[in-house]
Protein backbone atom coordinates (compact mmCIF):
# COMPACT_ATOMS: atom_id res chain seq x y z
CA UNK A 1 0.00 0.00 0.00
CA UNK A 2 2.82 2.39 0.83
CA UNK A 3 4.14 1.93 -2.71
CA UNK A 4 1.15 3.77 -4.18
CA UNK A 5 -0.64 5.76 -1.47
CA UNK A 6 0.44 9.26 -0.47
CA UNK A 7 2.28 9.28 2.86
CA UNK A 8 -0.09 11.98 4.09
CA UNK A 9 -2.91 9.45 4.11
CA UNK A 10 -1.17 7.39 6.79
CA UNK A 11 -0.62 10.22 9.23
CA UNK A 12 -4.06 11.05 10.63
CA UNK A 13 -6.67 8.60 11.96
CA UNK A 14 -9.89 8.74 9.97
CA UNK A 15 -12.24 9.99 12.68
CA UNK A 16 -15.77 11.28 12.13
CA UNK A 17 -16.31 9.30 8.93
CA UNK A 18 -20.06 9.29 9.42
CA UNK A 19 -20.20 13.07 9.14
CA UNK A 20 -21.05 14.88 5.86
CA UNK A 21 -18.09 17.20 6.55
CA UNK A 22 -15.67 14.28 6.44
CA UNK A 23 -15.24 14.39 2.67
CA UNK A 24 -14.17 18.04 2.74
CA UNK A 25 -11.75 17.49 5.61
CA UNK A 26 -10.10 14.44 4.00
CA UNK A 27 -9.75 15.09 0.26
CA UNK A 28 -6.95 12.51 -0.06
CA UNK A 29 -9.21 9.79 1.34
CA UNK A 30 -12.36 11.00 -0.40
CA UNK A 31 -10.97 10.26 -3.86
CA UNK A 32 -10.98 6.51 -3.13
CA UNK A 33 -14.79 6.57 -3.15
CA UNK A 34 -16.73 6.44 -6.39
CA UNK A 35 -19.46 8.33 -4.54
CA UNK A 36 -19.00 9.39 -0.94
CA UNK A 37 -22.26 9.42 1.02
CA UNK A 38 -21.77 9.74 4.78
CA UNK A 39 -25.12 8.09 5.52
CA UNK A 40 -23.91 4.87 3.82
CA UNK A 41 -20.66 4.63 5.74
CA UNK A 42 -22.06 2.86 8.86
CA UNK A 43 -23.55 0.13 6.67
CA UNK A 44 -20.34 -0.24 4.67
CA UNK A 45 -18.17 -0.57 7.76
CA UNK A 46 -20.53 -2.59 9.95
CA UNK A 47 -18.58 -5.84 9.68
CA UNK A 48 -15.25 -4.01 9.76
CA UNK A 49 -16.30 -2.50 13.12
CA UNK A 50 -16.60 -6.03 14.50
CA UNK A 51 -13.11 -6.92 13.31
CA UNK A 52 -11.22 -3.84 14.52
CA UNK A 53 -11.84 -0.48 16.15
CA UNK A 54 -13.33 1.72 13.43
CA UNK A 55 -14.00 4.82 15.52
CA UNK A 56 -10.83 6.53 14.25
CA UNK A 57 -8.93 3.95 12.21
CA UNK A 58 -5.75 4.36 10.26
CA UNK A 59 -6.08 3.75 6.54
CA UNK A 60 -4.21 0.46 6.98
CA UNK A 61 -6.56 -0.75 9.73
CA UNK A 62 -9.62 0.29 7.75
CA UNK A 63 -8.33 -1.40 4.60
CA UNK A 64 -7.45 -4.61 6.41
CA UNK A 65 -10.69 -4.94 8.41
CA UNK A 66 -12.90 -4.21 5.41
CA UNK A 67 -10.94 -6.70 3.28
CA UNK A 68 -11.41 -9.47 5.84
CA UNK A 69 -15.12 -8.63 6.05
CA UNK A 70 -15.45 -8.64 2.26
CA UNK A 71 -13.51 -11.92 2.13
CA UNK A 72 -16.00 -13.53 4.50
CA UNK A 73 -18.82 -12.30 2.28
CA UNK A 74 -17.32 -13.84 -0.87
CA UNK A 75 -16.55 -17.09 0.97
CA UNK A 76 -20.06 -17.46 2.34
CA UNK A 77 -21.74 -16.65 -0.97
CA UNK A 78 -19.53 -19.07 -2.89
CA UNK A 79 -20.00 -21.91 -0.39
CA UNK A 80 -23.76 -21.44 -0.33
CA UNK A 81 -23.97 -21.30 -4.12
CA UNK A 82 -21.86 -24.45 -4.49
CA UNK A 83 -24.13 -26.18 -2.00
CA UNK A 84 -27.05 -25.58 -4.35
CA UNK A 85 -25.56 -27.62 -7.19
CA UNK A 86 -26.94 -28.83 -9.52
CA UNK A 87 -29.67 -26.19 -9.23
CA UNK A 88 -26.95 -23.55 -9.35
CA UNK A 89 -24.14 -24.45 -11.74
CA UNK A 90 -21.88 -21.43 -11.60
CA UNK A 91 -20.97 -18.19 -9.91
CA UNK A 92 -19.66 -14.98 -11.45
CA UNK A 93 -17.86 -12.94 -8.78
CA UNK A 94 -18.55 -9.21 -8.86
CA UNK A 95 -16.49 -6.94 -8.86
CA UNK A 96 -13.19 -8.40 -10.08
CA UNK A 97 -11.23 -5.16 -10.43
CA UNK A 98 -11.78 -1.44 -10.07
CA UNK A 99 -9.57 1.28 -11.58
CA UNK A 100 -7.34 3.19 -9.19
CA UNK A 101 -8.04 5.27 -7.12
CA UNK A 102 -11.50 3.75 -6.51
CA UNK A 103 -11.49 1.18 -3.71
CA UNK A 104 -14.51 -0.89 -2.69
CA UNK A 105 -15.38 -4.56 -2.50
CA UNK A 106 -13.26 -6.17 -5.25
CA UNK A 107 -11.00 -9.14 -5.88
CA UNK A 108 -8.02 -7.28 -7.32
CA UNK A 109 -7.03 -3.65 -6.91
CA UNK A 110 -6.46 -1.20 -9.73
CA UNK A 111 -2.87 -2.42 -10.14
CA UNK A 112 -3.84 -6.05 -10.50
CA UNK A 113 -2.78 -7.00 -6.98
CA UNK A 114 -5.20 -9.54 -5.45
CA UNK A 115 -6.94 -8.43 -2.28
CA UNK A 116 -7.77 -10.67 0.69
CA UNK A 117 -11.23 -11.52 -0.77
CA UNK A 118 -9.51 -13.06 -3.82
CA UNK A 119 -7.92 -15.71 -1.59
CA UNK A 120 -11.02 -16.23 0.57
CA UNK A 121 -12.96 -16.97 -2.62
CA UNK A 122 -10.20 -19.12 -4.13
CA UNK A 123 -10.10 -21.40 -1.10
CA UNK A 124 -13.77 -22.29 -1.53
CA UNK A 125 -12.76 -24.17 -4.70
CA UNK A 126 -9.84 -26.13 -3.26
CA UNK A 127 -9.87 -29.92 -3.43
CA UNK A 128 -10.49 -30.44 0.24
CA UNK A 129 -12.79 -27.85 1.68
CA UNK A 130 -15.27 -28.00 4.52
CA UNK A 131 -17.93 -25.30 4.51
CA UNK A 132 -19.38 -24.27 7.84
CA UNK A 133 -22.96 -23.08 7.62
CA UNK A 134 -23.39 -20.26 10.13
CA UNK A 135 -26.77 -18.54 10.33
CA UNK A 136 -25.16 -15.51 11.95
CA UNK A 137 -21.61 -14.21 12.38
CA UNK A 138 -21.99 -12.68 15.84
CA UNK A 139 -23.62 -14.09 18.95
CA UNK A 140 -24.82 -12.80 22.28
CA UNK A 141 -23.15 -14.11 25.45
CA UNK A 142 -24.60 -17.51 26.31
CA UNK A 143 -26.29 -17.95 22.94
CA UNK A 144 -26.33 -21.45 21.45
CA UNK A 145 -24.72 -21.79 18.03
CA UNK A 146 -25.62 -24.53 15.60
CA UNK A 147 -22.63 -25.85 13.65
CA UNK A 148 -23.44 -27.55 10.38
CA UNK A 149 -20.64 -28.46 8.02
CA UNK A 150 -20.45 -29.73 4.47
CA UNK A 151 -17.34 -31.30 2.93
CA UNK A 152 -16.50 -30.28 -0.61
CA UNK A 153 -17.45 -32.18 -3.72
CA UNK A 154 -14.46 -34.35 -4.62
CA UNK A 155 -12.44 -33.01 -7.51
CA UNK A 156 -10.72 -35.20 -10.08
CA UNK A 157 -7.70 -35.78 -7.85
CA UNK A 158 -9.88 -37.27 -5.12
CA UNK A 159 -12.28 -39.36 -7.14
CA UNK A 160 -11.79 -43.06 -6.79
CA UNK A 161 -10.24 -42.78 -3.37
CA UNK A 162 -11.73 -44.48 -0.37
CA UNK A 163 -14.09 -42.46 1.83
CA UNK A 164 -12.20 -39.82 3.77
CA UNK A 165 -12.63 -38.65 7.30
CA UNK A 166 -12.42 -35.05 8.37
CA UNK A 167 -12.59 -33.62 11.84
CA UNK A 168 -13.56 -30.25 13.18
CA UNK A 169 -12.38 -28.46 16.32
CA UNK A 170 -14.02 -25.39 17.79
CA UNK A 171 -11.58 -22.89 19.26
CA UNK A 172 -12.25 -20.12 21.70
CA UNK A 173 -11.43 -16.81 20.05
CA UNK A 174 -9.88 -15.50 23.24
CA UNK A 175 -6.74 -17.53 23.50
CA UNK A 176 -7.26 -19.93 20.58
CA UNK A 177 -7.73 -22.78 23.02
CA UNK A 178 -10.32 -25.50 22.38
CA UNK A 179 -13.75 -24.38 23.52
CA UNK A 180 -15.02 -26.19 26.59
CA UNK A 181 -18.42 -27.32 25.40
CA UNK A 182 -18.32 -27.41 21.64
CA UNK A 183 -16.87 -30.05 19.38
CA UNK A 184 -17.98 -31.95 16.34
CA UNK A 185 -16.74 -34.49 13.87
CA UNK A 186 -17.64 -35.07 10.27
CA UNK A 187 -17.55 -38.42 8.56
CA UNK A 188 -18.54 -38.40 4.94
CA UNK A 189 -18.09 -40.56 1.87
CA UNK A 190 -16.14 -38.96 -0.94
CA UNK A 191 -19.33 -38.59 -2.97
CA UNK A 192 -21.13 -36.94 -0.12
CA UNK A 193 -22.58 -33.93 -1.88
CA UNK A 194 -23.69 -35.86 -4.92
CA UNK A 195 -25.75 -38.09 -2.66
CA UNK A 196 -27.35 -35.06 -1.06
CA UNK A 197 -28.01 -33.28 -4.32
CA UNK A 198 -30.07 -36.16 -5.68
CA UNK A 199 -32.67 -35.49 -3.03
CA UNK A 200 -35.42 -32.99 -3.70
CA UNK A 201 -34.44 -29.38 -2.97
CA UNK A 202 -37.77 -29.12 -1.22
CA UNK A 203 -36.11 -30.97 1.65
CA UNK A 204 -34.26 -27.74 2.34
CA UNK A 205 -36.84 -25.06 1.64
CA UNK A 206 -34.75 -22.33 3.19
CA UNK A 207 -31.91 -23.28 0.83
CA UNK A 208 -29.22 -23.47 3.43
CA UNK A 209 -26.40 -25.99 3.33
CA UNK A 210 -27.76 -29.39 4.29
CA UNK A 211 -26.43 -30.74 7.56
CA UNK A 212 -23.46 -33.07 7.50
CA UNK A 213 -25.53 -36.10 8.41
CA UNK A 214 -28.16 -35.68 5.68
CA UNK B 1 -31.11 -15.90 17.35
CA UNK B 2 -31.40 -19.60 18.18
CA UNK B 3 -35.10 -18.88 18.79
CA UNK B 4 -36.58 -19.41 15.32
CA UNK B 5 -39.68 -17.28 15.92
CA UNK B 6 -37.58 -14.36 17.18
CA UNK B 7 -35.18 -14.71 14.25
CA UNK B 8 -38.01 -14.70 11.71
CA UNK B 9 -39.53 -11.62 13.30
CA UNK B 10 -36.15 -9.87 13.49
CA UNK B 11 -35.43 -10.54 9.83
CA UNK B 12 -38.90 -9.57 8.60
CA UNK B 13 -37.98 -5.89 8.52
CA UNK B 14 -34.74 -3.95 7.94
CA UNK B 15 -32.66 -3.62 11.10
CA UNK B 16 -29.95 -1.12 12.06
CA UNK B 17 -26.42 -2.21 11.22
CA UNK B 18 -24.71 -3.81 14.15
CA UNK B 19 -21.54 -1.85 14.84
CA UNK B 20 -19.19 -2.64 17.70
CA UNK B 21 -18.32 0.80 18.95
CA UNK B 22 -16.59 -0.52 22.03
CA UNK B 23 -15.56 -4.02 21.00
CA UNK B 24 -14.76 -6.76 21.55
CA UNK B 25 -12.96 -6.80 18.20
CA UNK B 26 -11.59 -9.79 16.36
CA UNK B 27 -8.13 -8.44 15.56
CA UNK B 28 -6.98 -7.41 19.06
CA UNK B 29 -8.45 -10.64 20.45
CA UNK B 30 -6.36 -12.69 18.04
CA UNK B 31 -3.33 -10.41 18.48
CA UNK B 32 -3.45 -11.04 22.23
CA UNK B 33 -2.36 -14.61 21.50
CA UNK B 34 1.17 -15.14 20.24
CA UNK B 35 2.76 -17.62 17.93
CA UNK B 36 5.80 -17.56 15.65
CA UNK B 37 6.43 -18.04 11.94
CA UNK B 38 9.47 -19.28 10.06
CA UNK B 39 10.01 -18.39 6.42
CA UNK B 40 12.55 -19.91 4.05
CA UNK B 41 13.20 -19.16 0.40
CA UNK B 42 13.15 -22.38 -1.62
CA UNK B 43 13.59 -21.31 -5.26
CA UNK B 44 13.47 -18.26 -7.48
CA UNK B 45 13.19 -18.41 -11.23
CA UNK B 46 13.15 -15.44 -13.58
CA UNK B 47 10.50 -15.59 -16.28
CA UNK B 48 11.08 -13.31 -19.24
CA UNK B 49 12.14 -9.75 -18.59
CA UNK B 50 9.76 -8.70 -15.84
CA UNK B 51 8.39 -11.80 -14.14
CA UNK B 52 9.59 -14.33 -11.61
CA UNK B 53 8.34 -17.40 -9.77
CA UNK B 54 9.28 -17.48 -6.11
CA UNK B 55 8.67 -20.49 -3.88
CA UNK B 56 8.85 -20.16 -0.09
CA UNK B 57 8.33 -22.56 2.79
CA UNK B 58 6.34 -21.18 5.68
CA UNK B 59 6.00 -22.86 9.07
CA UNK B 60 4.11 -22.05 12.24
CA UNK B 61 6.64 -22.91 14.92
CA UNK B 62 4.49 -21.73 17.81
CA UNK B 63 1.88 -23.42 20.01
CA UNK B 64 -1.19 -21.61 18.64
CA UNK B 65 -2.69 -21.07 15.21
CA UNK B 66 -1.60 -18.01 13.18
CA UNK B 67 -4.21 -15.84 11.45
CA UNK B 68 -4.39 -14.26 8.98
CA UNK B 69 -1.02 -15.23 7.52
CA UNK B 70 -0.15 -12.62 4.94
CA UNK B 71 2.64 -13.01 2.41
CA UNK B 72 4.02 -9.81 0.90
CA UNK B 73 6.93 -8.58 -1.18
CA UNK B 74 8.71 -5.47 0.03
CA UNK B 75 11.32 -3.23 -1.53
CA UNK B 76 10.14 -3.02 -5.14
CA UNK B 77 7.04 -2.03 -7.03
CA UNK B 78 5.36 -5.25 -7.97
CA UNK B 79 2.18 -7.24 -8.39
CA UNK B 80 1.97 -10.88 -7.35
CA UNK B 81 -0.44 -13.77 -7.16
CA UNK B 82 0.29 -16.31 -4.44
CA UNK B 83 -1.05 -19.86 -4.35
CA UNK B 84 -2.67 -18.81 -1.08
CA UNK B 85 -2.64 -15.78 1.18
CA UNK B 86 -4.50 -14.40 4.23
CA UNK B 87 -4.87 -17.94 5.51
CA UNK B 88 -5.00 -19.93 8.73
CA UNK B 89 -1.84 -21.84 9.67
CA UNK B 90 -2.20 -24.40 12.42
CA UNK B 91 0.51 -24.87 15.05
CA UNK B 92 3.24 -27.11 13.67
CA UNK B 93 1.88 -26.85 10.13
CA UNK B 94 4.16 -25.94 7.25
CA UNK B 95 3.32 -25.10 3.67
CA UNK B 96 5.22 -24.49 0.45
CA UNK B 97 3.70 -21.60 -1.45
CA UNK B 98 4.57 -20.27 -4.90
CA UNK B 99 4.26 -16.60 -5.83
CA UNK B 100 4.02 -15.43 -9.43
CA UNK B 101 5.53 -11.95 -9.48
CA UNK B 102 5.38 -9.19 -12.06
CA UNK B 103 8.01 -6.54 -11.37
CA UNK B 104 6.95 -2.97 -12.05
CA UNK B 105 10.57 -1.83 -11.72
CA UNK B 106 13.62 -3.92 -12.48
CA UNK B 107 16.30 -1.96 -10.60
CA UNK B 108 14.68 -0.89 -7.33
CA UNK B 109 18.02 0.07 -5.74
CA UNK B 110 17.24 -1.51 -2.40
CA UNK B 111 16.89 -4.96 -0.88
CA UNK B 112 13.82 -6.90 -1.95
CA UNK B 113 12.34 -9.55 0.30
CA UNK B 114 9.36 -11.80 0.85
CA UNK B 115 7.70 -11.33 4.22
CA UNK B 116 5.12 -13.26 6.21
CA UNK B 117 3.15 -11.97 9.17
CA UNK B 118 -0.08 -12.51 11.06
CA UNK B 119 -2.09 -10.57 13.61
CA UNK B 120 -0.57 -12.77 16.28
CA UNK B 121 2.90 -13.38 14.82
CA UNK B 122 5.80 -11.05 14.16
CA UNK B 123 6.86 -10.45 10.58
CA UNK B 124 9.61 -12.69 9.22
CA UNK B 125 11.53 -12.11 5.99
CA UNK B 126 13.49 -13.95 3.35
CA UNK B 127 15.72 -11.86 1.08
CA UNK B 128 15.36 -12.31 -2.66
CA UNK B 129 18.59 -12.58 -4.68
CA UNK B 130 19.24 -9.60 -6.93
CA UNK B 131 19.07 -11.74 -10.08
CA UNK B 132 15.43 -12.53 -9.27
CA UNK B 133 14.59 -8.84 -9.57
CA UNK B 134 17.08 -7.30 -12.00
CA UNK B 135 17.47 -8.51 -15.57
Amino acid sequence: MREVVSASEFVHPLANMYSPEFAYEHPDFRHHFGEFDASRVPRMFSRASQIDDMRAPTIESLSEASQIGAGEFYQIVSEQMQALAPNVSGLIPWVYKRPWPIIAIMLADGFGQPTAPYYFLKRTYQNTHVALNLAELIWAPGERVSLKARPSTPRHSEQGRSPSRRSMRVLNLFGFEPARSASASISAPSRFRRACATNSPSLWPNRTIPPADC
Amino acid sequence: MDDASFRDKYRATPQPNIAFENGPWLKPSVAATRTSLELKLITTKARGTDRARVVVRLANTGRLAAFPVQLDIDGAMRCFYAEDNFFWLAPGEQREIALEVQWRETHPGKAVSVSASAWNAASVRAALPAEAVTH
